[in-house]
């Protein structure tokens, strides 16, 4: 870590002017890249006809709550709330299982079929969600996942994203350690759980992380999957309202900030863990 | 000898086929099962319900003689080219603008710039029409106060483009300057020093220096820019809704509403196909390129 | 990894317990209602509800609102037909596209008194729960300001020369900056198309639809976008010409009588007033609105068929026409409206020339199948100067033919 801050401090005399220079496009960027959500949420404590009346004031004349008032009494939060964290962790549980093992075999095991199925998991991230609603539909009825908040898990906890994290991460256990516990006369199952599971638990943080942001902000299988409002996610009731024929404004700001809250929450928990992960190691080709 | 071996190694086998099951399974249901219905789909004039004849190529024809579908494709290929390069280089100018731990506000400029990675598509979709709005947003109520001309941001073509570029760099770029800055500290800080002895400005250290040593990284940022500008569908669908008239409508909104708000599913799974087989070759050439690369390093 | 462990544990537990205190056993028919769009209205329907389920609490009827995107709607309500799961009641202004799973009403529901035909197909299926017409609604403290008056009876109506005279005046003496903004949708475009000679299905041959007819309208429209009355944003639909109105920075806005629940709460600037619409070639204003219908095979037919005849008795319709400033869908309903001018979209109604309700009787003749909304999308590519005029009737016509192959498109 040391030797990192002193070549970034030597590779910054290198490169750029004047720390005075990057201080300020720095705080200037910063700035630029906050003021949209920012201008959201200041405008969520507008009444409408402050909303929609010239000049606009950075601050509200007229501060108010109202906006989230009404959003509360229009969905049921607490519960959308619930569905969407229910979603959100048992996807992430089995996503980190799935992935971990799929990437170690790939990573650690030999066998044309493997190599296969890895262009076969390649394949998965052309086709988007999107395209194939119609088809995707018909399986989940097929299943009985239909109007399940499992509809909305399954089938999304296979991710090649994930199991690539994984594999990458694997790839770079020197073989000798497996042997090694091979030699020991651990199974492959027990050398898994007991030896490389461990090792890979800052990679499992990243893909939690990415598969928390997947699924709290996933809208396409909640729609496709869920046609009860007691089982309806956030991202859902902020469809609907930007989805309208004519948007309720002053509603949608409320709502987009209460939907946005929680993710703001995880964030600044696992702040250090996300901006210090080193990403590229898993996404490095 | 070789028998013990032969039995370690089926056994290893049947190990690695149990660690892969489930992502075979969850392929074999999630993915090879509805991209197979979806290939029998583009083959009839499913509507959605009752009706499905088999029609053959009939749907592929169409499908390349329609102005709206070829435009809807240059729209979205116009739409790559410009937004992958511009978050690229906007990611990498903010790495290297903020690489350096040494200045304390660039953490929480980093934290800054990252954040909206976070937001769902839905969300920067709402965020930035609420900026731009044409008649009340502050982006237009600032160009008023300096007595400049208002953008007409969705209404106007060209504008309405560079909306949906802006957007999606704002919420993507967080992801990708990470990546360059992890990628920025792992250069030697002699090959800098090894330059400015034999006399190489900054940009030519930059070009011959910086830029090569993030080739593999880059190479990866781009081709996953690439794919995901073409799947790009919610956040457009929020900002602009395809508009004005069909000049910031891509591919995907265009299968979406084909199938569902015309309930044209067969045409829809047709034009998924020709997607699909798109990003396929994109794909195709980029672990092509990679495993290239690999071989160098 | 550990220290997150209690904290899903927790989760897990509050869960289940949040889970279990709504799954009651009980003998009460719960009935789903989905709707969109309700709350910018007033939130009427949620009103009537709440009335519905106080009257029925004892009699085992609870009726429960899902509220989804309008976008979604016709997504989501073909999925749960595949699934077998739909909703029981449905408020919607699409009366086409489902025609084939909507439970007959024959017989269960009077529909005597209905404004608008509720027959699909031959059988009562649907019941118009409010009709909605096009309208003028001018910024009265601009056009006062401007000194310019504006038409309330027969004899003052404006032709559209006189009315961009008049929005000339205003946008000139005012503090507003655009004279007009027409919402972005097919029944306000249509209406503009009619009043300057459009007529659809013809009325004279049978089967034969003459779009050409629609030309002279559109090159009108884009004219008023070229022109600088209306920011063309807002007959994109990007910016929502409701809430530029309420800014008080345009003079007039082609809306319906819908509007008057989100104008009367939320203006409090300027003052408001609906006037007659202009004419050219014609007087025109196209009736909409929503329909109230129930699906087959949801187990609740009957409950379904209950609630919309409570819904219809004069005192709860009245009450619901109230609430949302609806105009009745059932004739001989007195709604005594909490704000003033409702009646200029009844004149409106009694002005129109035949053709728009022509062109709906011929859509409702072939509900199922549907034109969707090309008017409006060959419109939207007219002003954002993509195709000409004459490219947009021709896509128009295109759509028409492809539609409904029995009839000759002129």
């Amino acid at each position: 870590m040391k030797s990192i801050a002193v070549n970034a401090n030597t590779l910054d005399k290198r490169v750029k002017p004047s720390v005075v220079v990057k201080t300020v496009l720095a705080i200037l960027f910063g700035l630029i890249w906050v003021f949209p959500v920012v201008w959201l949420i200041i405008s969520s404590f507008k009444p409408e006809r402050e909303l929609f009346s010239y000049p606009l004031t950075f601050l509200p004349k007229d501060f108010t709550i109202d906006n989230y008032v009404q959003a509360f009494e229009r969905f049921d939060f607490i519960r959308y709330t619930f569905n969407t964290t229910f979603i959100t962790i048992m996807a992430t549980i089995i996503t980190l299982l799935m992935s971990s093992m799929c990437g170690f075999a790939l990573a650690k095991y030999r066998y044309k079929w493997l190599n296969f199925f890895f262009m076969c998991l390649l394949a998965t991230t052309m086709l988007p969600t999107e395209i194939m609603m119609s088809p995707s539909f018909t399986v989940i009825l097929k299943l009985g996942l239909y109007n399940s908040l499992w509809g909305c898990i399954l089938p999304t906890v296979g991710t090649m994203t994930g199991v690539f994290l994984m594999r990458q991460f694997f790839v770079s256990i020197p073989n000798e350690l497996l042997e090694a516990a091979r030699i020991d006369g651990s199974n492959e199952g027990g050398i898994f759980m007991r030896i490389m599971l461990p090792l890979c638990r800052s990679q499992l943080a990243i893909l939690a992380i990415f598969s928390f942001r997947w699924r709290w902000n996933d809208y396409i299988w909640p729609l496709l999957a869920l046609g009860n409002p007691e089982k309806y996610t956030l991202q859902l009731a902020l469809r609907t309202l930007s989805g309208a024929e004519a948007v309720d404004w002053s509603l949608l700001l409320s709502t987009s900030v209460l939907t946005m809250i929680p993710v703001l929450i995880v964030f600044i928990i696992f702040n250090k863990q996300i901006m210090n992960s080193n990403v590229s190691s898993g996404v490095k080709g | 000898m070789t028998k013990v071996r032969r039995n370690s190694l089926d056994k290893n086998q049947k190990w690695a086929l149990l660690f892969c099951a489930p992502n075979i399974l969850f392929f074999i249901v999630f993915f090879l099962g509805p991209a197979i219905i979806g290939i029998y789909y583009s083959f009839t004039n499913y509507n959605g319900l009752f009706r499905m004849d088999f029609i053959g190529l009939q749907n592929y024809k169409d499908l390349f003689h329609d102005n709206e579908f070829i435009l809807v494709f240059l729209n979205t290929v116009k739409y790559v080219i410009v937004s992958v390069p511009i978050g690229y280089f906007a990611a990498i100018l903010l790495a290297l603008l903020l690489v350096d731990d040494n200045i304390k506000c660039n953490s929480l400029t980093r934290v800054l710039v990252y954040w909206p990675t976070l937001l769902s598509t839905i969300m920067v979709g709402i965020t930035w029409k609420w900026i731009f709005g044409e008649s009340f947003g502050v982006v237009n109520y600032l160009l008023g106060e300096l007595n400049l001309t208002p953008v007409k941001w969705f209404s106007e073509a060209t504008s309405a483009f560079w909306t949906t570029v802006v957007a999606s760099t704002w919420a993507g770029c967080g992801v990708n300057m990470l990546i360059f800055i992890g990628g920025l500290k792992q250069i030697p800080v002699d090959l800098y020093e090894a330059a400015r002895i034999d006399g190489a400005n900054r940009v030519q250290s930059f070009l011959h220096i910086t830029l090569p040593a993030l080739k593999p990284v880059s190479f990866m940022v781009i081709m996953l820019s690439i794919i995901n500008s073409f799947k790009v569908f919610a956040m457009v669908q929020t900002l602009t809704n395809g508009g004005p008239g069909t000049s910031t409508t891509y591919v995907i909104q265009y299968i979406y509403k084909t199938g569902f708000d015309k309930m044209k599913v067969g045409y829809a799974s047709a034009a998924s196909m020709i997607m699909f087989i798109i990003l396929m070759v994109i794909s195709f050439i980029q672990t092509r390129i990679n495993a290239r690369s690999e071989k160098e390093m | 990894m550990k220290k997150i462990l209690p904290f899903v544990l927790m989760f897990f537990a509050v869960f289940s317990v949040f889970a279990n205190g709504s799954s009651e056993e009980s003998d009460v028919v719960e009935l789903e209602l989905l709707i969109s769009d309700d709350t910018l209205e007033g939130s009427p329907m949620a009103k009537a509800i709440a009335r519905f389920n106080e009257e029925y609490k004892d009699k085992g009827i609870q009726v429960k609102m899902n509220e989804i995107a309008y976008a979604d709607q016709k997504t989501q309500v073909l999925n749960r037909a595949k699934a077998q799961d739909l909703p029981d009641l449905i408020k919607t202004s699409d009366d086409n596209s489902f025609s084939d799973f909507v439970l007959p009403l024959d017989g269960l529901v009077d529909d005597s008194n209905f404004a608008r035909s509720g027959i699909r197909q031959g059988e009562l299926k649907v019941t118009p729960v409010n009709v909605t017409a096009v309208g003028l609604i001018i910024n009265k403290t601009a056009f006062d300001q401007a000194g310019v008056s504006y038409p309330t009876t027969e004899e003052e109506r404006w032709t559209w020369d006189e009315f961009l005279a008049a929005l000339d005046q205003v946008v000139a003496n005012s503090d507003c900056d655009y004279g007009l903004v027409i919402d972005h949708s097919q029944q306000r475009i249509n209406t503009i198309l009619y009043q300057f000679g459009y007529q659809g299905i013809s009325q004279d041959e049978e089967n034969v639809a003459t779009i050409s007819t629609a030309k002279k309208g559109l090159d009108f429209i884009k004219s008023l976008y070229d022109r600088g009355y209306s920011p063309v944003s807002a007959g994109l639909g990007t910016d929502n010409a409701q809430s530029m109105f309420k800014t008080g920075k345009v003079a007039a806005h082609i809306a319906g009588n819908w509007v008057y629940s989100d104008y009367t709460e939320n203006i409090t600037d300027f003052e408001w007033i609906p006037v007659l619409m202009p004419y050219q070639d014609a007087k025109a204003t196209c009736l909409g609105g929503n329909y109230l219908f129930a699906f087959q095979g949801t187990g609740h037919e009957e409950e379904a068929v209950e609630f919309i005849n409570w819904f219809y008795k004069p005192e709860n319709y009245a009450q619901y026409c109230k609430d949302g400033n609806y105009l009745p869908g059932l004739t001989g309903i007195e709604v005594d409206y909490d704000v003033e001018g409702m009646e200029i979209f009844n004149m409106e109604i009694n002005a129109t020339s035949n053709a728009p309700e022509h062109d709906a009787d011929f859509a409702r003749a072939n509900s199922g199948v549907t034109v969707g909304n090309c008017i409006r999308d060959a419109h939207d590519q007219l002003i954002a100067g993509e195709i000409t005029s004459d490219e947009a009737v021709a896509y128009i016509q295109k759509v028409y033919k492809d539609t409904f192959p029995f009839l000759s498109v002129e």
